[in-house]
């Protein structure tokens, strides 16, 4: 009993250990971050599944296990690490991290006009340009897992576009995780930081092998006026991880941002983003699906608030479950007083293909404003009879039938992934998930 | 071709099919009429192999096999085809995957090899001429957005190519305009021939002046209560089913 009491919680003993050596560590306003973050996570503590917004993620086995941050992988080399992704390209601009450390990339196209580098460098040799983003970060509205990302983080991507500037080749963001024989964790931060009027195509790629890991990033975007990106999503981490992507979207008038997020990994992961429409005739489109299939579990929380008149946003979710997956969905649409004319549409439709599958959908409007237009709504359902029917009676077998109506559900998710290369990549990763055959190829 | 004896079937506990005795063969066209509700469609689900309806006695017998014990798809690779009367909508896959995989399927179950998707197209393409269909339908998305004449045509390309033995046609003139109607006629009839036997289900005579059958059955409560020739569709037409019933009661009274 004793022992407990004097025994400090080991995420707290890890925090103080590693605090010194964390990058930019001299630097008064980055220390004083940490400090903050570290004191709200622990005034917030850990979520449960009982936590609204947690259904089903297992926050309590992450709480339950003794963290160590990943160390620096001291031989690894970027360009074997770019062998691991399944979406990078010649034209791409990639960043590539080990277990969430900025592999320096000698082969590396130069950034060109524009910032893409490691945060932990840029923090050092350039810390006043990123006070501006940071400095006076809220941390009273940081949820448990945000919290420990501020306080904790080691590195990630830095993204500054400036006005006007368009870049022509995306952007990667490869995140790789090798898992030790210890339970170890990362906690990535990322800023994408959009000048008046630039325009991005932006890929985060998650992958990593079976083991005990946890992925905590966050990534906050700050969208000037008339700026637009465009980001693609693609988990794939192994299993016995835990993945939480954590994604802030600031948007002033007139910027446009699309998200398409596609969770395949065999992780236990969660998504929250909150979108923040803060100037007139700002947009966003949020569009995502998962997969959970043997006992994976997949969590998404989403808030989008309306500020301004003239704001749009569309959001779709779909969840595919099989086996004893678990899925929960909540979404909120939040409008202001101030958002007259909001367009809203918020929708999460799930087909559950075993038994044994669970899913929670909850899709919300708290609606402020008299003068908008706002729908949303949820579906969970079985394979369509009716339809499996009409496609056996023309002749595909049961299995071959069942794997179409699966292509079709996902379809309108996949299809509005703008980039092609990327496209037909997770086209053939679902394909090999459901063992799906001649549907993804068009004759 | 086709041998129904005494079918009996019913959904739960509602006995729907009393007894149907029907006999097609090669290169007849059967038209089947009746007043709705008198088991028209649950015949064809049962013929196509849809679940949920319980055989209660009788056989069917396809080509001297038993078509009941069949599962659906093999139906269809042996040569059985259903056009629906509500052909279902299916977002996300286009006509041409759709029916590439269709046929295919045939062909793999025929021991043949399977087309590329460069002969399908050319194949599928000729198939689109022949029946006089746009072929701008193949490359939609399954019915997704039809109007009722599009998906009614789009059930004629799709017979068209997967060159059935045995057509079922289950109201397939029903929410037609008089266009879509001769259009969907000539397909059916440029698809006649000595080898190819239809089974034209509907309500109205109307598709009988187009699609001028062999044979006219009424089928009505569950039993073919009257046969004839194609002259016995004006019958019914100018009557009404009326008649046809009181004369069976008659006829068993």
């Amino acid at each position: 009993m004793k022992d407990a009491i004097l025994e400090k919680p080991p995420l707290e003993l890890e925090f103080e250990q590693a605090l010194p050596y964390l990058p930019a560590g001299e630097v008064s306003w980055v220390e004083r971050l940490r400090k903050r973050s570290f004191e709200r996570f622990t005034q917030s503590g850990f979520p449960s599944e009982q936590t609204p917004g947690w259904k089903f993620f297992p926050a309590s086995k992450i709480e339950e296990t003794s963290w160590k941050l990943f160390e620096f992988p001291i031989n690894a080399r970027a360009a074997d690490l770019r062998l691991s992704s399944l979406l990078a390209k010649e034209n791409f601009f990639s960043l590539c991290f080990l277990n969430g450390y900025y592999l320096p990339d000698l082969k590396g196209s130069r950034s060109e006009g524009f910032i893409a580098a490691s945060l932990a460098a840029l923090l050092k040799n350039n810390p006043e340009r990123f006070e501006n983003f940071w400095g006076h970060r809220p941390v009273g509205s940081l949820g448990a897992f945000e919290a420990l990302n501020g306080s904790l983080f080691q590195d990630g991507a830095a993204i500054v576009l400036p006005q006007g500037f368009s870049s022509l080749n995306p952007i990667h963001l490869f995140f790789l995780n090798h898992p030790l024989n210890h339970a170890a964790m990362t906690h990535p931060l990322n800023l994408i930081a959009l000048g008046p009027r630039s325009k991005a195509v932006i890929v985060q790629e998650y992958a990593g092998q079976a083991g005990v890991c946890l992925n905590n990033t966050v990534t906050e975007i700050f969208l000037d006026e008339g700026a637009q990106l465009d980001l693609i999503i693609l988990e794939r981490e192994g299993a016995g991880s835990f993945h939480l992507g954590s994604i802030a979207v600031h948007q002033a008038s007139n910027s446009r941002f699309s998200v398409s997020s596609i969770f395949l990994g065999e992780s236990s992961s969660r998504q929250e983003i909150s979108v923040e429409l803060q100037g007139e005739n700002a947009e966003c489109q949020i569009n995502g699906l998962y997969r959970p299939s043997a006992s994976q579990s997949k969590n998404i929380k989403t808030t989008i608030t309306h500020f301004k008149p003239n704001t749009r946003s569309v959001e779709l979710y779909k969840g595919i479950l099989d086996g004893q997956g678990k899925a929960a969905f909540e979404g909120l649409i939040a409008v202001k007083p101030e958002a007259q004319k909001t367009d809203a549409s918020l929708h999460n439709k799930n087909l559950i293909l075993s038994e044994e599958a669970q899913v929670h959908t909850s899709p919300e409007f708290k609606i402020e404003a008299d003068d908008v237009r706002c729908k949303h709504g949820s579906a969970i359902g079985q394979m369509d009879l009716g339809a499996l029917f009409y496609l056996k009676s023309r002749g595909l077998g049961d299995k071959e039938a069942r794997e179409a109506l699966i292509y079709a559900f996902q379809s309108e998710i996949i299809s509005a992934i703008s980039l092609e290369s990327v496209r037909t990549a997770i086209l053939s990763l679902l394909s090999q998930k459901s063992g799906l055959g001649d549907f993804s190829h068009e004759p | 071709m086709l041998e129904i004896k005494n079918l009996c079937a019913k959904i739960g506990d509602k006995q729907i099919l009393k007894g149907i005795n029907l006999t097609v063969k090669a290169g007849e066209v059967h038209a089947i009429m009746g007043p709705n509700g008198s088991g028209k469609s649950t015949l064809s689900y049962i013929l196509a192999g849809r679940e949920g309806y319980e055989v209660t006695d009788g056989q069917v017998l396809y080509e001297g096999k038993d078509l009941l014990s069949m599962p659906t798809e093999v139906r269809s690779r042996e040569g059985v085809f259903l056009a629906f009367q509500y052909p279902v909508e299916i977002h996300g896959v286009t006509n041409k995957y759709f029916l590439k995989a269709a046929v295919n399927a045939k062909l793999k179950h025929q021991g043949k090899t399977e087309m590329s998707a460069g002969q399908f197209l050319s194949f599928v393409k000729e198939k689109a001429k022949t029946v006089e269909m746009d072929e701008a339908l193949l490359s939609r998305q399954v019915n997704a957005g039809f109007s009722g004449g599009e998906k009614k045509r789009n059930e004629i390309l799709q017979m068209a190519a997967l060159e059935p033995k045995l057509a079922i046609l289950d109201e397939t003139d029903s929410g037609l305009d008089i266009d879509a109607l001769k259009i969907v006629s000539h397909g059916i009839n440029v698809m006649r021939n000595p080898q190819r036997s239809f089974l034209v289900i509907t309500h109205y005579q109307r598709l009988l002046d187009y699609v001028v059958p062999d044979f006219v059955h009424v089928l009505s409560d569950g039993r073919i209560i009257r046969s004839g020739g194609k002259e016995l569709a004006y019958q019914l037409e100018k009557e009404g089913y009326a008649w046809a019933k009181e004369e069976f009661a008659g006829l068993k009274g």
